[in-house]
């Protein structure tokens, strides 16, 4: 018993150490960037939110860190949490550690909503709701063609090629647009999109996407000791008592969610889904009670972290969803190689 | 006393009935055996009672309520499955895989307290396992790892145990365990088990009752030794059974049987149709040299050479009738060269002022950026004007035959005002030169037009100090982030008119981006809104609030003709417009309205009215809108 407790201390021991990882990384976020803030000054204006100090400091520093930096920081951390818990759940669900979240071609729709606004000239905002629209369509449509195509006893497999299939029929759609598109204009613009940035976050794009996001993260959270069960297949799940339909068309539709959300306001951000619920085993075992929490510390932080490089590294911001994936990428050869020692 | 009764139930897959009219009932205390060959329909049973199938026919009752009417957590509370020994695909550790057996027990959520903890332990301990509580499930033995099954079976507290080949996969001491610890599970009397197996002689050792299942679907149900008989074995799996009488540690004396080989085929393959299509594919390899031939044959002979933006020298025919325009600078200068006639295919543009100069844009076929070669055969191509691609567009065109000029500047971004004007006038004298005659006058006209309006301005701003001159951000879009730097129109013209670029000396071409902090530490005077995007996108921008161009009304949109003033020869207006909007003083007796009017004149003999002219500097359409679907 003894030995058990310590087992289980050290888990929350390691997620307390990923919180603290977490915390320091967006300290550090407030104070990186291209227009130099002191440290102090940094600390004095977020601190003059929560108690009152006579601005010593010049307006637009304020402007920087709170109409700047502050949404890009709360984007980057809610979508990276977000975007890893979904890989998580998609990894437990579907027994493999090479499912990211967009595996039911959630991003392919979300794109080709998004490049279909760009290309119909839509204001920005519907720009938006099309690629969470769309996000969502493609995986319904995913969903609904393998609960048509037969009740297996294993339907996993139909649901991921069902979504492979929608996913490559929204790429292609995508490729068309990009196709029909005016060259100079409209095909940059589409897929400058898509490479995926947090560029031009502003408090309403947090606003949109706060509330699919945080719905999606609470609802897989509470579904974490289900996804231990689930991951031993759909038919011991079932024999253990789990409601297996309803519990993989609650985690579908909360990841989900999440992504489109997520695709909706910062584009397409590769590999984090993939690599970060890999760490976070590395780090704390297998079981989902602590490898959901973790995948979110973790993500958060890897994310932020990615996009602080993705706007100090050079004078032009460099798109988000290449340096995650160019950073991601080494992970995820590494995760290749030693896929079976690491999961049998 | 719990029971489990099947009533004429039948089963199988899909259309496919495998096992019919079964009736017998399972209590607590039983040690059920489903006997059979490979394929013969114990599984399809099995998953039939666990309801992963729906019974053909008839019905499963449990304690005398049909099973389909359970949840499946009320079931799991009464029925618990314990699948072959597989390997999980995560190392959970072997207590938490455990305590996963009381998830039918627990809250919606499924998360295990401590009394869940204490009976996945008890089970272990059950089964003689306690020790590997902590091991991961993955790393131990195939026995343990069944046992460690059983125990998350047990965890359920269920009634009864369904058992799927417990000890298929297992070495012969694992098999026994696995077998006595069930055995010995059974006889404590609390639950009822009913397993599947191969082996007869597991039934023989341990069974309260056999079903067992002979060829083409005959059952026979009852005590074991009346069931797993001789004749069974023989006409079932195709064997010499050799019985043999054996004592038990408990005293009963059971006869098992050594199965002895009958010779001959193997029983298997009776049944098993194997059916091999070799599929042969033939592959047909196309050679396809010699079909280009010399496509210069067919066309007027050459007999000039020009020099192109690369310094390549290509060979051009004498006239030049028929021009593809596969780059988006290139049909303006055609127009202002009086040449846009001559256009067949031009990749598609739709800057504002287009369609209302030249309608007869309207005759020439758009074309997507990658243009169809054929079709360019076909059309009789003389000379393609295209932007450098070495590996593509030049390597194709000069297969086919066709004169391609790279009609932008390449390799290097300008570093002066000079080296960018130099450009801007050897890109239209190329045009020029290439279409010969009246065109390449034309094109000297523009280039004196050109030196004439730079002197103008230069001459009004001499003696404007650099700490004078107003800083300047200009918005590509289709965010507010993306901008032009040295690589653009609107860097040099803008300069050439007096602004102090914020972007600097960046190279940014065509479409680059810059991050929101380096606007704020920028601080531009003055901030002009290209491509007819909204000013929305900076004035509604809350972060854009404290930039002193939005603090003092100070965000322009800029005008936009036949193409974009940010690329193109009609570029060189929006020199006099910055200069203008800048400094108003210096260039009081600047007309705008008449420099575009005099431009259009000119170079497209195309006469603005006055009202016309006005739109057109204020950013507007022909028809006063300043929206472009095309521009987003």
């Amino acid at each position: 018993m003894a030995h058990e407790i310590s087992a289980r201390s050290r888990l929350r021991l390691s997620l307390l150490a990923l919180a603290v990882l977490l915390a320091c990384v967006i300290l550090a976020s407030f104070l990186i960037g291209r227009y130099p803030v002191p440290p102090h000054v940094a600390l004095a204006v977020m601190a003059s939110k929560l108690v009152h100090i006579d601005p010593f400091w010049r307006p637009e520093l304020e402007a920087v860190i709170l109409k700047i930096r502050l949404p890009r920081i709360v984007a980057a951390a809610g979508i990276g949490a977000a975007l890893s818990v979904s890989g998580a759940a998609y990894q437990g669900m579907f027994r493999n550690p090479l499912v990211s979240p967009d595996i039911l071609g959630v991003s392919a729709g979300a794109g080709f909503g998004a490049a279909l606004g760009i290309l119909l000239g839509w204001p920005a905002a519907s720009i938006q709701t099309a690629a969470f629209g769309f996000g969502l369509l493609a995986v319904a449509a995913a969903y609904l063609i393998a609960s048509w195509g037969g009740e297996g006893e294993d339907s996993t497999l139909a649901i991921v090629l069902a979504g492979v299939v929608t996913g490559s029929v929204f790429t292609s759609l995508i490729s068309l647009l990009k196709f029909a598109a005016d060259p100079t204009n409209v095909l940059p613009a589409i897929t400058f999109w898509l490479m995926g940035s947090l560029a031009s976050v502003s408090a309403r794009d947090l606003y949109f996407a706060a509330w699919p996001i945080c719905v999606g993260m609470a609802t897989l959270f509470l579904f974490r000791w289900k996804l231990n069960v689930l991951s031993f297949g759909g038919e011991e799940a079932r024999a253990l008592g789990v409601n297996v339909q309803q519990t993989r068309l609650t985690i579908i539709a909360s990841a989900t969610l999440i992504t489109a959300a997520g695709v909706a306001i910062a584009g397409i951000i590769g590999l984090i889904g993939l690599v970060v619920p890999y760490l976070a085993r590395l780090l704390v075992g297998p079981n989902h009670a602590f490898v959901l929490p973790a995948s979110m510390l973790l993500g958060a932080a890897y994310l932020l972290a990615a996009d602080d490089l993705a706007r100090s590294l050079l004078a032009a911001e460099i798109p988000l969803g290449i340096l995650t994936s160019l950073t991601g990428a080494p992970f995820f050869l590494y995760l290749l190689l030693n896929t079976r020692k690491a999961w049998r | 006393m719990a029971e489990l009764t099947l009533e004429n139930l039948s089963c199988g897959y899909g259309a496919r009935t495998v096992l019919k009219g079964l009736t017998f009932t399972v209590g607590s205390g039983d040690f059920f055996f489903l006997l059979g060959p490979n394929g013969a329909g114990k599984t399809t049973l099995l998953k039939t009672l666990l309801r992963f199938l729906k019974p053909k026919a008839g019905r499963i009752l449990l304690d005398g309520q049909d099973v389909s009417r359970y949840s499946a957590r009320q079931f799991a509370s009464r029925i618990a499955y314990v699948p072959q020994a597989h390997t999980p695909p995560f190392p959970y550790s072997v207590l938490d895989m455990v305590a996963m057996g009381r998830t039918s027990r627990q809250g919606f959520l499924g998360a295990p307290f401590r009394r869940d903890i204490a009976v996945a332990e008890e089970a272990l301990a059950t089964l003689s396992i306690a020790h590997l509580k902590n091991a991961a499930c993955t790393e131990i033995s195939g026995g343990e790892r069944q046992l460690a099954l059983i125990a998350r079976a047990l965890a359920q507290q269920p009634d009864f145990l369904i058992m799927d080949e417990p000890t298929s996969n297992l070495d012969f001491g694992n098999q026994i365990a696995v077998l006595g610890h069930a055995a010995r599970l059974a006889k404590e009397g609390r639950i009822g088990i009913v397993m599947t197996t191969h082996d007869p002689n597991h039934a023989l050792f341990h069974a309260s009752a056999v079903l067992a299942i002979g060829p083409e679907g005959r059952v026979s149900l009852g005590a074991p030794e009346q069931v797993v008989t001789e004749d069974y074995l023989r006409d079932t799996y195709g064997i010499n059974p050799h019985p043999v009488q054996t004592g038990l540690e408990d005293g009963r004396k059971v006869q098992v049987f050594l199965p002895i080989h009958k010779g001959g085929e193997c029983p298997g393959i009776r049944r098993t149709l194997a059916r091999c299509a070799a599929v042969v594919l033939s592959c047909l390899a196309i050679a396809s040299g010699g079909i280009m031939g010399d496509a210069r044959a067919s066309g007027a002979p050459a007999q000039r050479t020009i020099t192109d933006m690369t310094g390549r020298s290509v060979e051009l025919p004498a006239k030049v009738e028929r021009v593809a325009c596969l780059e988006v600078l290139c049909y303006q200068k055609l127009f202002m060269l009086g040449a846009a006639a001559r256009a067949v295919v031009m990749t598609k543009t739709s800057a504002p002022w287009m369609l209302l100069t030249n309608p007869g844009v309207r005759a020439i076929e758009m074309i997507p950026p990658e243009p169809d070669f054929e079709d360019l055969l076909l059309k009789h191509v003389d000379v393609a004007f295209f932007a450098y691609n070495a590996d593509r567009t030049l390597k194709k065109l000069e297969s086919l035959g066709i004169a391609g000029l790279v009609s932008q500047p390449v390799g290097r971004t300008p570093k002066t005002a000079e080296e960018f004007l130099d450009d801007a006038k050897r890109s239209v004298r190329l045009f020029g030169e290439a279409l010969g005659g009246e065109a390449e006058q034309r094109s000297e006209d523009w280039r004196r037009d050109l030196d004439r309006r730079v002197a103008f301005v230069s001459e009004r701003l001499a003696g404007l100090p650099a700490e004078r001159r107003l800083k300047v951000y200009y918005v590509r879009g289709p965010s507010a982030l993306n901008t032009q730097g040295t690589g653009s129109n609107t860097f040099w013209y803008s300069r050439l008119g007096g602004a102090n670029m914020v972007i600097e000396n960046q190279p940014l071409a065509g479409r680059g981006s810059v991050s929101m902090e380096d606007l704020v530490r920028w601080n531009p005077d003055v901030v002009l809104v290209g491509r007819q995007y909204p000013l929305d996108l900076v004035l509604k921008d809350e972060r854009w609030a404290g930039i002193a161009a939005v603090k003092n009304g100070r965000v322009h949109p800029t005008p936009e003709g036949v193409f974009y003033w940010d690329g193109g020869p009609e570029g060189v207006l929006l020199m006099e417009f910055v200069a203008k909007l800048l400094y108003p003083d210096r260039f009081a007796g600047l007309d705008l309205t008449a420099e575009v009017q005099d431009y259009y004149a000119r170079f497209y003999s195309y006469r603005l009215s006055g009202e016309q002219a006005a739109l057109l500097l204020q950013g507007r359409s022909p028809d006063g809108s300043r929206f472009n679907p095309m521009n987003n």
